[in-house]
């Protein structure tokens, strides 16, 4: 391609931050007000340069559709930020050859206490809409929305779904050259996403340059043909959207902790009565097998007991990439030892969690053992990182993320409750 | 798709780390004035909303602002006006001035921080924030002013040609109100210390801006230190046009109006500098 068919070309472009240096763990217990002070002259001292972006270069062409993808604090949204002139480079250039439009979220602006037909000259104008294209626009908004019994409500009296609707019917009538945007799909209902997607596509279609950012790596396969992958402020790799994603995901895997042991009892997590010495995470099948939605999975911890006579249970809380506690669940009830007095020793417990039931996505485990079944003697925040990568023959033919914090392969059953009326009706 | 032919060769526009200090961009700002007004009319619907009263209060407000001071200085402290004017009409002018000062500042010192969200995710020029401000407080000012002509009449004042000179004394009590809180609004992104430190000194500053009193009338040795107040020469003007009253001459307008104007100018500055860093740190 030429240079003249250019939508946004970034050379060299990195971006820092000053952020404060963490304060010393045993002083942040201290509440009281010299302390505070002093932490906070000390921190105001102490700032150091984060560089989120460090050298991103590449170019974008019109009529492209990207898709920029990386593990959560890669610089997508800081990247994103730059290109939309909310903040400024510390080093580099970027030549814009068109009118942007961006979108790190939906509903920007939108006030509370304002009416949805005030709202959406209000989110309209902060999204770059002129008033008169916005009046234009004004019917088909509230159609695609369908909220107009709502319109001269206050928003705040809106469900939250009614809420997303609005928002995005705003955004979706934004007619920019180059359109940005950041994690979208990662709010609203199947509905909503759907509705996304199905926007996206149409305005990539119509020949205009689309940047967008997902964890959704069905989504971005579906929608780009090429995809950027940011590591660590750097462009790792950038190319067709397949290979990039496979990368991608095969790198995910192998980076996530699936697999971590601690040999010396001294120096092992937790402390004189409990210690960790090892967490997996592991399949019914070859070693370093990816875990995908249909496949079982082995959650397993070994330590040791220290004090002797405790009875010691394992509770798990299994979260997902948002941050939102999937389930949380106990070795209460487990046949051998649930319930007994563990003497010393090193014990090994195995938690299963059947194909089926996981979403896809990342999750992370919360590791507590809880003594005589009330006070909790370890605990491990992160105790294992491990993704859950899709299984396309589970689809049927949806692209988007599939909503929800599990997908419990449940069963179904259908018959005929009353043949009679049915025959009745067909004749 | 407008610009896409013409687009072919040069970008529309290059971003780059910007140095030292910066110029506004007027072209820009008024590419934007659609968000301009926007934003203006938000925060005048947003004022009333759940109000019983609603706009009445922009006529209570500075109506009760002026009998608290009359009564404070007038009925408690004995005070007189200068030039035999009734108290009250001294107070009520003064808080006309001083409402168009203080409420740009206390509006635009917080027209950043009151909007992080809108800084953290979109695009325009920051500017807008704090100069949509003015049509509240201009909106405040008319609606006060049409209480005057009651009072003139009440009072039997008339006010001569000197009248016509009334938009300019609010013109720079805005810019000097602008510049300051412009000022306070780009450092509060930083420190919201700002914020306390503002309310405290325009809880003080009436009292040695002739407000409600003259505080020369009181203590004459004062009158060295006071003429350093750039305000009170621009409420003096706000008088001298509104209800007739010869400047006290212990003000000096010369320089009330370069103060005024460099006080906008340095805000400019100060917000330009520290706009870089917002969206960052905010
Ligand atoms: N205003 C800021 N001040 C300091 N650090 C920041 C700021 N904004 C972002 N960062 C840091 O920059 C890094 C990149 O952040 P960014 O939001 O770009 O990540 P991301 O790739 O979008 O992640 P996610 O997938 O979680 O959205 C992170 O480590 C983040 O903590
Ligand atoms: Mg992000």
């Amino acid at each position: 391609m030429s240079s003249s068919d250019l939508a946004i070309s970034v050379r060299g472009v990195a971006k820092s931050y000053m952020i404060a240096h963490e304060a010393n763990k045993e002083e942040s217990n201290d509440f009281s007000f010299t302390a505070a002070v002093r932490k906070r002259a000390r921190s105001g001292g102490k700032r150091e340069e984060f560089w989120a972006l460090q050298g991103v270069s590449m170019d974008v062409y019109r009529g492209d559709v990207v898709g920029i993808i990386g593990r959560n604090g890669a610089g997508k949204s800081t990247l994103l930020k730059v290109l939309s002139r909310i903040t400024e480079p510390t080093r580099g250039e970027i030549d814009v050859y068109g009118r942007v439009g961006s979108l790190l979220e939906v509903g920007t602006g939108m006030h509370p206490e304002l009416t949805g037909r005030e709202n959406i000259f209000l989110n309209g104008a902060i999204l770059g809409m002129r008033k008169s294209e916005i009046r234009s626009k004004f019917d088909e908004i509230v159609d695609f929305s369908g909220i107009e019994r709502f319109l001269d409500t206050p928003v705040k009296r809106y469900s939250s779904g009614m809420y997303v609707r609005l928002a995005f019917a705003v955004a979706a009538h934004l007619n920019p050259e180059i359109l940005i945007v950041d994690e979208v799909l990662a709010v609203g209902d199947s509905e909503f996403q759907k509705k996304c997607l199905g926007k996206m596509q149409d305005v990539a279609s119509h020949g205009r340059t689309v940047l967008f950012v997902s964890h959704n790596l069905t989504a971005v396969q579906g929608l780009c043909k090429s995809a950027v992958w940011l590591a660590k402020g750097k462009v790792k790799e950038a190319g067709d959207v397949g290979r990039v994603c496979n990368n991608y995901l095969n790198e995910a895997y192998s980076e996530s902790a699936v697999d971590r042991s601690w040999d010396d009892m001294e120096t092992a997590p937790g402390d004189a009565s409990f210690r960790l010495a090892r967490a997996r995470v592991s399949v019914n099948g070859p070693e370093n097998d990816v875990i995908s939605v249909s496949t079982p999975l082995y959650l397993e911890f070994e330590y040791w007991n220290l004090q002797p006579d405790t009875v010691l249970n394992l509770s798990l809380h299994v979260y997902n990439e948002t941050g939102v506690m999937a389930f949380n669940t106990t070795s209460v009830g487990e046949p051998n030892w649930d319930g007994r007095a563990f003497p010393c020793g090193k014990y090994r417990t195995v938690c299963e969690i059947p194909a089926g039931l996981l979403n896809d996505g990342t999750y992370r485990v919360e590791l507590l053992a809880v003594k005589d079944r009330g006070t909790v003697v370890f605990m491990m925040e992160d105790s294992l990182l491990f993704e859950v990568v899709e299984d396309p023959s589970t689809r049927a033919g949806w692209m988007g993320k599939w909503p929800g914090v599990l997908r419990p392969n449940l069963s179904w059953c259908t018959t005929v409750s009353d043949g009679a009326i049915t025959t009745v009706r067909q004749a | 798709m407008e610009t896409s032919s013409t687009a072919t060769r040069a970008p529309l526009y290059t971003i780059r780390p910007s140095t030292g200090w910066s110029a506004v961009n007027l072209k820009e700002l008024l590419q934007y004035r659609d968000l301009l007004f926007v934003f203006a009319s938000r925060d005048v619907k947003l004022r009333y909303r759940q109000t019983l009263l609603g706009p009445v209060w922009i006529l209570l407000q500075p109506l009760m602002g002026a009998g608290v001071l009359s009564f404070v200085f007038g009925g408690i402290a004995k005070l007189k006006a200068p030039g035999h004017m009734p108290i009250f009409v001294y107070s009520f002018t003064g808080m006309l001035g001083w409402n168009v000062f203080s409420g740009l500042i206390s509006k635009v010192s917080v027209s950043l921080v009151g909007n992080t969200h809108l800084i953290s995710k979109v695009y325009f020029p920051r500017l807008l924030l704090p100069f949509s401000t003015i049509f509240g407080v201009l909106i405040d000012f008319t609606a006060a002013l049409l209480i005057v002509p009651f009072l003139l009449v009440a009072f039997h004042i008339t006010p001569g040609l000197p009248l016509l000179m009334l938009p300019v004394w609010v013109f720079l009590l805005a810019l000097m109100g602008m510049g300051i809180g412009l000022c306070a609004s780009a450092v509060m992104v930083l420190y919201r210390d700002v914020s306390p430190m503002v309310s405290v000194v325009m809880g003080f500053l009436p009292y040695i801006s002739a407000v409600g009193f003259d505080l020369t009338q009181v203590r004459p040795e004062f009158k060295h230190i006071v003429v350093y107040n750039p305000i009170i020469g621009l409420l003096e003007g706000m008088r001298w046009s509104l209800v007739n009253l010869p400047f006290s001459g212990s003000a000096n307008l010369a320089y009330s109006v370069v103060a005024s104007v460099a006080i906008f100018f340095l805000g400019i500055m100060a917000f330009k500098r520290m706009e870089r860093i917002f969206a960052d740190v905010i």
